[in-house]
C-alpha cells in the first residue's frame, strides 16, 4: 500500500549519473528520512550515490540526511553549489 | 532588495541606476561586484561555461540571503542579479550591489553576499574546454571550513583536488 508520494529532483552531475531529471517515488511509510529516500533512489535507478559529496533539499530548502520527508514533498539531490 | 535569475546579459551600471528603490535615495554610495567568466581553469583553457541551476530554490536562497544582510548590515538595499545557461569568458556572470549610508557597510555586505551565494545558492558551473567537458567540482563550504548549507553524504569520505 503507498502511503506518500515522494518528488526528486536532480541536478548537474548527480543528474547525469542517475540519467533522468525527476522520479516520483511511492513509499509504504509515512514518514521517511532524506537517507531513506536517497536509498530508494539507489534501488530505482541502480545508481550508487551514496558515496559521492552530495547534498540535498526538500521544497527548495537545504536539508540534511536525517531531515523528515513526507508526502508530495519535492526532495532533490546534487553536488556542491558552484555558482558565483 | 531584489534578486533575478535570467540567462540575458546585464550590464552592471545601468543595472544600478535603474534599480527602483525609495529605500536607496539616502544613500551615501553603491558598492557593487560582478563576477565575470575566467579564460582558463586550473588544467586548460575555457571556450564557454555552462551554468544550471535549480529554479525556485535559486530565487528563494538569494531572497534568504539577501535578507541575512538586510538584518546582520546596517545598509539601505541590495540588488543580486545571476545568469544561468551558455557563458563566453569575459561574459558577466554574477551582480551584487549593495546601497548603505557609510561605506564600511556596503563593502562588508557586498563581500557577505557574495561569499554566502556561492556556498548556498544552487547553481553548477560546467566548464566547456578543448579536451571536452567537466562541471566545476570545488567544494567553497568545505574550503571555507564551514558546514552550514552543505552536508556530506552518508559515507562521508570525500576527497578535494
Amino acid at each position: 500500500m503507498v502511503f506518500s508520494m515522494i518528488h526528486v529532483k536532480f541536478f548537474a552531475s548527480v543528474r547525469e549519473r542517475v540519467g533522468t531529471e525527476e522520479l516520483h517515488l511511492p513509499s509504504s511509510k509515512s514518514s521517511l528520512t532524506v537517507a531513506e529516500v536517497l536509498t530508494l533512489v539507489e534501488e530505482q535507478t541502480q545508481t550508487k550515490l551514496g558515496d559521492t559529496h552530495l547534498l540535498a533539499s526538500i521544497n527548495h530548502q537545504h536539508a540534511g540526511f536525517t531531515d523528515p520527508v513526507t508526502d508530495e514533498d519535492e526532495v532533490a539531490f546534487f553536488p556542491p553549489v558552484t555558482g558565483g | 532588495m531584489f534578486v533575478k535569475v535570467q540567462p540575458e546579459d546585464f550590464d552592471p551600471m545601468t543595472a544600478c541606476s535603474q534599480f527602483a528603490s525609495d529605500k536607496v535615495c539616502g544613500a551615501g554610495g553603491v558598492v557593487t561586484f560582478t563576477g565575470t567568466v575566467r579564460d582558463y581553469s586550473e588544467s586548460s583553457d575555457i571556450l564557454a561555461m555552462e551554468i544550471e541551476h535549480y529554479p525556485g530554490m535559486t530565487e528563494r536562497e538569494l531572497q534568504r540571503v539577501s535578507a541575512l544582510a538586510a538584518t546582520d548590515y546596517d545598509i539601505l538595499d541590495s540588488l543580486i542579479i545571476h545568469r544561468y545557461g551558455r557563458l563566453l569568458p569575459q561574459d558577466n556572470i554574477v551582480l551584487v550591489a549593495v546601497w548603505s549610508r557609510h561605506r564600511a557597510a556596503a563593502f562588508d555586505a557586498c563581500r557577505f553576499l557574495i561569499d554566502t551565494l556561492k556556498t548556498s545558492a544552487p547553481f553548477w558551473k560546467k566548464e566547456i574546454t578543448p579536451q571536452g567537458e567537466r562541471w566545476v567540482t570545488d567544494c567553497p563550504g568545505c574550503r571555507a571550513g564551514s558546514r552550514e548549507n552543505h552536508h556530506h553524504a552518508l559515507h562521508s569520505a570525500h576527497t578535494h583536488r
